[in-house]
């Protein structure tokens, strides 16, 4: 067992990456920057920030295969306590690598219209935040529109460009490179720039 | 290598340890270890539960505060420690020993100057408490009344 470092300031470093998250899920687009580990074999600081400080005991996190090597199940399962989901059906984190498929992304809960808020996040692991083909996005939080660019999967971006989900219904992104994370909730349009 | 059950017994008599005792004894040992924080010490609460004397059906006693942490040496070895209260120095201190414990260099010395006489200690504090309890135990016997024949 390769156990490596979580927070070494546990509640404050918490506090502070879940302030960060909070920011980036509010003004979708803006990028913010997540400190306070090195990450955990193929996660990295980002991901592991997003796991560490949101996943807990209650929430089963799904790990991609391509990142569920033996370093990061230990890791998430020593620091978090959080169960590693058998499915993506019962999955509330779903952390992904580039590698994802359609199918996938419609395997993962969305809630019902009475608790939409049993959903799942989705933390995709991506190359670049600002090296992809250009994308607009409108709605809460976004005073006119707000571009960005990330290097997405054509699941995720055909995904997020057709929204046939009806809201209150719908997967949370949360897009993570390096130690850049920026997030695209549910209610974002998402259109092509 | 050590048996798991070696292993329960120190980290049974570190959890119970006094912090001003055991700093003590290990001041005495003058051993030095680099370390790494795995686990920053944190407090929580863990529930008791207990058997009337023992054999009777479970139940929820209450709740007692933990401290816990995790160590690594410069070797790779884990050291953990749950110790009972809150003092967090003394948690990070038993997780060091946890892991110096489990080296054979260090195995002997700590085990005959820290954890034996730490047991020792435990042992004759339980005792003292046993003997307390026994003076003041009463025996109830229920009298046959002639009035209820």
């Amino acid at each position: 067992m390769n156990l490596l470092t979580g927070f070494s300031q546990p509640i404050a470093q918490c506090q502070q990456n879940f302030r960060l998250i909070l920011k980036a899920l509010s003004e979708p687009g803006v990028r913010v920057s997540l400190t306070g580990t090195a990450g955990w074999g193929p996660l990295g600081s980002a991901a592991t920030a997003v796991l560490l400080t949101l996943a807990d005991g209650e929430t089963p996190v799904w790990l991609s295969p391509d990142l569920a090597d033996s370093t990061a199940v230990d890791n998430l399962r020593f620091h978090t306590g959080a169960p590693l989901a058998g499915s993506l059906a019962a999955a509330a984190f779903a952390v992904f690598g580039p590698e994802i498929s359609d199918a996938q992304l419609w395997e993962l809960p969305c809630g019902s219209e009475v608790s939409p808020e049993y959903s799942a996040t989705v933390v995709l692991q991506i190359n670049h935040l600002d090296q992809g083909a250009p994308l607009h996005l409108r709605g809460p939080g976004i005073k006119t529109r707000r571009e960005i660019a990330p290097s997405l999967p054509a699941a995720v971006r055909d995904y997020l460009l057709a929204r046939t989900r009806r809201f209150p219904l719908g997967i949370d992104f949360l897009l993570v490179c390096a130690d850049g994370l920026l997030a695209l909730p549910r209610t974002t349009i998402v259109e092509e720039g | 290598m050590f048996t798991q059950e070696q292993r329960q017994c120190w980290m049974a008599v570190l959890a119970v340890s006094t912090p001003a005792r055991l700093a003590a004894l290990w001041q005495a040992l003058e051993l030095r270890a680099d370390y790494q924080l795995v686990r920053a010490p944190e407090i929580g609460l863990t529930q008791l539960q207990a058997r009337m004397g023992a054999t009777g059906s479970r139940f929820v006693m209450g709740d007692m505060t933990v401290t816990r942490a995790v160590i690594r040496l410069e070797d790779g070895t884990y050291g953990y420690s749950y110790i009972a209260g809150r003092d967090k120095a003394h948690a990070e201190l038993c997780a060091l020993i946890d892991a110096l414990m489990q080296h054979d260099a260090h195995h002997e010395r700590l085990q005959h100057n820290l954890i034996e006489p730490l047991a020792a200690l435990r042992l004759e504090q339980q005792q003292l408490r046993g003997r307390e309890i026994a003076a003041s135990r009463v025996d109830f016997f229920t009298l046959v009344r002639g009035d209820n024949q």
